[in-house]
């Protein structure tokens, strides 16, 4: 191929490569002689800097004919803007220019131009900027970013009509108006008659269509106030600016680092500003009436009051009637103002939904024209063996009374449900409910229970406990009740007394269920070490307090039960209460756990209640009282000790865990010499038998 | 091994050791089903709640776990005794865990309440508290200050009875009536939970150094006890008599306490521990069982394997200072 000879006649010739290696190479180009290359064939380094900054016209040189010296200059705004400013396009060269760099230039229609049918450029400037200055007070404060989001992609059929008829986008609709040319951008925007003079030095009157109708977005109320309301102007309000000297009648009226202040000293910030209450005086805009026209920013050729402003109503000629006030109806004498039924035919017992309740067995029989039962009982029914184990039971336990159900339940208790079961033999508890079947018809829920309490019904039988063994009349007393009769006052009772003690029978029978039957038998009471009858032990045990190496000893010695036994009042917790499924047994309380001294001296006063039948749970103080009085009725608390919360050992609890035992209790160190003379050992206890209680 | 326990209904079987896990094992089979890691000592106590979804543990670490058992992990972490935590129970719902420990408090913790501190806190005991049994309406508490105190919870009362000596462990009879109380001069005694009198009285086994727990048969017919030369001891439960023991000493003869026991609520099955071993007994009635003079044991099952570092189990010992007496 010879140079310069190309028989190319349209188009390039392609560049045919002089050396022959340039055009194919056998081997494949390796990695590393694969460089990137600009357009001039400088080595490239994929944009990255490759070092050296033309340190002449860029930087600090002014021109690219070299630095000159300048004038000084100290104005910040001038350096940092301005013509010193550098922007990152002065260190871009042309690569990083051109269309491939990493700031392209190229042409772009601007905005304005590109926003399709919907807005006209002008207008659409108009809006933009109507929008920033609305101060658009959206959710999103500013210009709303996503209003120009979402535009038809088709023009509507109203706006191609009107085009057709020659609107244009940003225009109002309606006829030509004259009007001069506007070039203030405000005012009202209301077309304004024209006319014949020239106002303003502008002769020109031109036809112009009618200004678009604006649409202005309500700003979206925020908070709680009324409409329009503004909060206070930071700029404006005299309070937010106050700036009352402290002492404003002071004769120096300069102020600065030489006057009034020391040499050594600087000028402190005016902390101690005063407040005038004047400056919280606003008013709502001008007074004075200086605006005749109250803001309106309209033309002022027309009258507020009168004239023709709205002209679609005319002053009125006559005045309007006088209001016409209507009397009340007078009312009959016997009007009632609520209505009353007269009274129906009255309900009579042949009426047929109170039958059933007023028959009778018999009566219903009667109706049925059955034959009457007459001197026959259900025992008649039962087989001859029956009815001799009924009579041997019957022998055997007194059969409870209907009533006894009802002791139960008069003796209220808020207790839950019996948690121990009775293993009482099957017999002698089927001869005793049908006894009472047969005894009383009436009552059914009562013999349920009765029999459910059966076994409380045999209080008397022997190796039972006895909770008053050491009072044989209260014992009795509360046999009777338990099984069933009514509760009988012994002659010298008080009022008060009895109630005491019907309080008490109640919770001993709820609390103390003797094992019935064979059970039993299976156990016996403790006795003593001597042998010694119940009743010493009881008269010793009166006492709330037994000391903890008494409670040994008598341990030691095998006397398990009252000797042993103290117990006291305890809170369970609310919350243990609910786990438990339990109602809680003091729900007014406030602390939970035993008393500790403190509360023990509030609950004195609080709930003191001499009318429950508890052992008064106090202080020594109330301790002694009893103790010192040698009255009958003081038996019945002590009596009771284990059953009734006492709270003679709380404050060993309260305290931390003392060693010796001495200290066990305080309360109990002023009782001891008045009960006990000797406290020590256990026989002296025993042989204390002349107690002064 | 520390203590064993059946589960509710009686399926399963937990067991805590000194080798700082919990185990769940099937009894019956003999085969364990998973191990709960989580305690930094020995675990002292564990019990299973009524539903068989979570257990409680305790340990000397002063911790109180309540574990989750199908995953393993412990849902709640109670460190609020200052003293090892000696026992532990669930209530009848399985939604309070009550603990009682060396310090001498019993502490309530509420398992479904996001607190970390207990409900309520049972401060009346002098001394450790080293066992305790739960019903559905009272707590009793058995303690080395020789005394076991009844809590009545729907009464609001506490009962506290004085024992001649400390109280190891405390158990109710099926009916709720009776209280048992096994103390450390050898003794157990029934204590009608009333009145607080002794109805019966056991011995005829050891008890002296060591906290041996006690239970009641399936049908209240029968009081065992472990005792700490190596044997279970049954009592007739109305009449006091010593009516079997079982030898479950370990084929070298050397006696091993049997410290923690666990009769299976329904059958005639009876857990021991003895050593590192839990023993298995089953038997149809035990009157039979004492005329052929020996009830066999079905399975011995190798528990908690020797490990490195593995602190064989030294019962808790006791020294006497003063009037306190440490268990």
């Amino acid at each position: 191929m010879s140079q310069g000879d190309t028989f190319v006649s349209i188009g390039t010739p392609f560049e045919v490569p002089e050396n022959d290696d340039d055009f194919v190479r056998k081997k494949p180009v390796p990695v590393h002689e694969q460089v990137a290359v600009d357009w001039k064939g400088r080595r490239r380094f994929h944009g990255a800097f490759t070092g050296g900054f033309s340190a002449g016209h860029f930087n600090t040189v002014g021109t690219v004919e070299g630095w000159a010296p300048k004038s000084f200059t100290s104005c910040h705004e001038e350096r940092a803007g301005g013509k010193y400013a550098q922007r990152p396009e002065d260190f871009m060269d042309d690569e990083d220019l051109g269309e491939f760099g990493i700031a392209p230039r190229h042409v772009a229609t601007h905005r304005d131009f590109t926003h399709p049918e919907n807005q006209h450029s002008a207008a659409g400037r108009e809006e933009s900027r109507r929008n920033v200055l609305d101060a658009h007070h959206a959710v999103i404060p500013g210009v709303a970013p996503l209003h120009d989001l979402v535009i038809p992609a088709s023009q509507t059929v109203g706006a191609r009509l009107l085009k057709r008829m020659g609107w244009r986008e940003g225009q109002g609709i309606g006829p030509k108006q004259q009007r001069p040319l506007d070039k203030s951008g405000g005012g009202s925007g209301h077309p304004v008659q024209t006319k014949g003079e020239a106002s303003n030095g502008e002769s020109a009157q031109w036809a112009f269509a009618p200004r678009d109708v604006d649409v202005s977005d309500m700003p979206v109320l925020v908070g709680r106030h009324g409409l329009g309301y503004k909060g206070m102007d930071a700029g404006r309000t005299a309070v937010l600016q106050s700036k009352m000297r402290a002492n404003p009648s002071s004769a120096l009226k300069i102020t600065g680092q030489a006057f009034g202040v020391g040499a050594y000293e600087t000028q402190d910030a005016d902390v101690y500003d005063v407040d005038d209450m004047a400056s919280y005086d606003q008013t709502m805009g001008a007074s004075d009436h200086a605006d005749p026209f109250f803001g309106w920013s309209g033309s002022h050729d027309q009258h507020l009051d009168g004239g023709d402003s709205l002209s679609a109503f005319a002053k009125a000629k006559h005045p309007n009637p006088p209001r016409r006030i209507f009397r009340a109806p007078d009312l009959p004498r016997e009007f009632k103002p609520y209505h009353q039924f007269k009274d129906g035919p009255k309900k009579s017992a042949s009426s047929m939904g109170l039958v059933e309740k007023s028959m009778t067995s018999n009566t219903r029989g009667q109706l049925l024209g059955e034959q009457r039962l007459q001197d026959m009982s259900v025992l008649s029914l039962l087989s001859a063996e029956d009815r001799e184990r009924l009579a041997k039971a019957k022998q055997q336990q007194p059969p409870p009374a209907a009533a006894s159900g009802g002791v139960e339940a008069s003796l209220a208790s808020p207790s839950g449900r019996k948690t121990s079961p009775q293993s009482i033999p099957s017999s002698v508890e089927g001869a005793q409910r049908l006894a009472q079947s047969s005894a009383v018809a009436a009552a059914a829920a009562s013999v349920s229970l009765a029999s459910r309490f059966s076994s409380s019904s045999s209080v008397s039988g022997p190796g039972h406990f006895k909770p008053y063994a050491s009072d044989p009349d209260k014992q009795q007393r509360y046999e009777v009740v338990a099984s069933g009769q009514d509760y009988v006052r012994p002659p010298n009772f008080t009022e008060w007394e009895e109630q005491r003690e019907r309080e008490e029978f109640g919770r001993a029978s709820q609390l103390y269920r003797p094992l019935g039957g064979a059970m039993a038998a299976r156990f016996t009471p403790a006795t003593g070490k001597d042998g010694e009858p119940e009743v010493q032990k009881d008269t010793v045990l009166a006492e709330h307090v037994t000391d903890p190496t008494d409670q040994m000893s008598a341990a030691r010695a095998k006397m398990f039960g009252r000797l042993t036994r103290t117990t006291l009042e305890w809170h369970p917790d609310r919350a243990v209460c609910k786990r438990f499924n339990i109602p809680d047994p003091y729900p007014n309380s406030t602390f939970s756990g035993l008393r500790t001294e403190a509360a023990n001296k509030k609950a004195n006063f609080m709930d003191m209640d001499f009318a429950r039948a508890n052992a008064p749970q106090s202080t020594p103080v109330l301790q002694l009282e009893p103790a010192d009085e040698p009255a009958p009725s003081d038996a019945a608390p002590k009596e009771l000790s284990s059953f009734q919360p006492v709270a003679s050992a709380d404050d060993q609890q309260s305290e931390a865990r003392q060693a010796s035992a001495v200290t066990f209790k305080i309360s109990s160190e002023p009782m001891k010499p008045r009960s006990r003379p000797a406290p020590s050992g256990p026989l002296s206890i025993l042989n204390n038998k002349s107690r002064t209680h | 091994i520390r203590s064993v326990r059946f589960n509710v209904a009686g399926e399963y079987c937990l067991t805590g050791g000194s080798d700082k896990s919990v185990r769940l094992w099937n009894p019956h089979s003999g085969f364990p089903i998973k191990t709960y890691m989580g305690h930094g000592q020995e675990v002292l106590d564990a019990v299973s709640s009524v539903g068989n979804t979570h257990l409680g543990s305790c340990g000397a670490d002063k911790l109180v776990i309540y574990w989750d058992v199908a995953t393993g992990a412990p849902v709640r972490k109670y460190r609020s005794h200052t003293g090892r935590v000696n026992c532990v129970e669930f209530n009848e719902e399985g939604t309070l865990l009550i603990s009682g420990s060396y310090d001498a408090t019993v502490r309530i913790f509420d398992c479904k309440s996001r607190r970390y501190e207990p409900v309520q806190t049972l401060t009346e005991a002098q001394d450790s508290v080293s066992s305790i049994a739960v019903s559905d309406h009272e707590i009793v508490v058995g303690s080395i200050d020789c005394r076991v105190r009844v809590y009545d919870i729907r009464m609001g009362q506490m009962h506290a009875d004085c024992m001649p000596e400390s109280v190891t462990s405390v158990s109710f009879t099926r009916d709720g009536q009776c209280v048992l109380a096994s103390s450390l001069d050898s003794t157990l005694r029934l204590v009608d939970k009333n009145t607080g009198q002794v109805l019966c009285s056991y011995s005829g086994h050891e008890n002296s150094k060591y906290s041996i727990e006690n239970c009641l048969s399936s049908k209240d017919t029968h009081v065992i006890s472990g005792s700490e030369d190596g044997r279970v001891c049954f009592w007739d439960l109305v009449e006091g008599k010593l009516v079997h023991t079982i030898n479950c000493q370990k084929a070298k003869d050397d006696k091993v306490a049997v410290e923690s026991l666990s009769y299976h609520p329904k059958q005639c099955c009876l857990l021991t521990t003895c050593g590192d071993v839990v023993k298995v007994w089953k038997g149809d009635d035990w009157k039979t069982a004492q005329d052929t003079g020996h009830i066999p044991g079905t399975e011995e099952k190798r528990d908690h394997p020797v490990l490195v570092g593995y602190v064989p189990d030294c019962p808790r010992e006791m020294t006497l200072t003063k009037q306190f007496r440490k268990i």
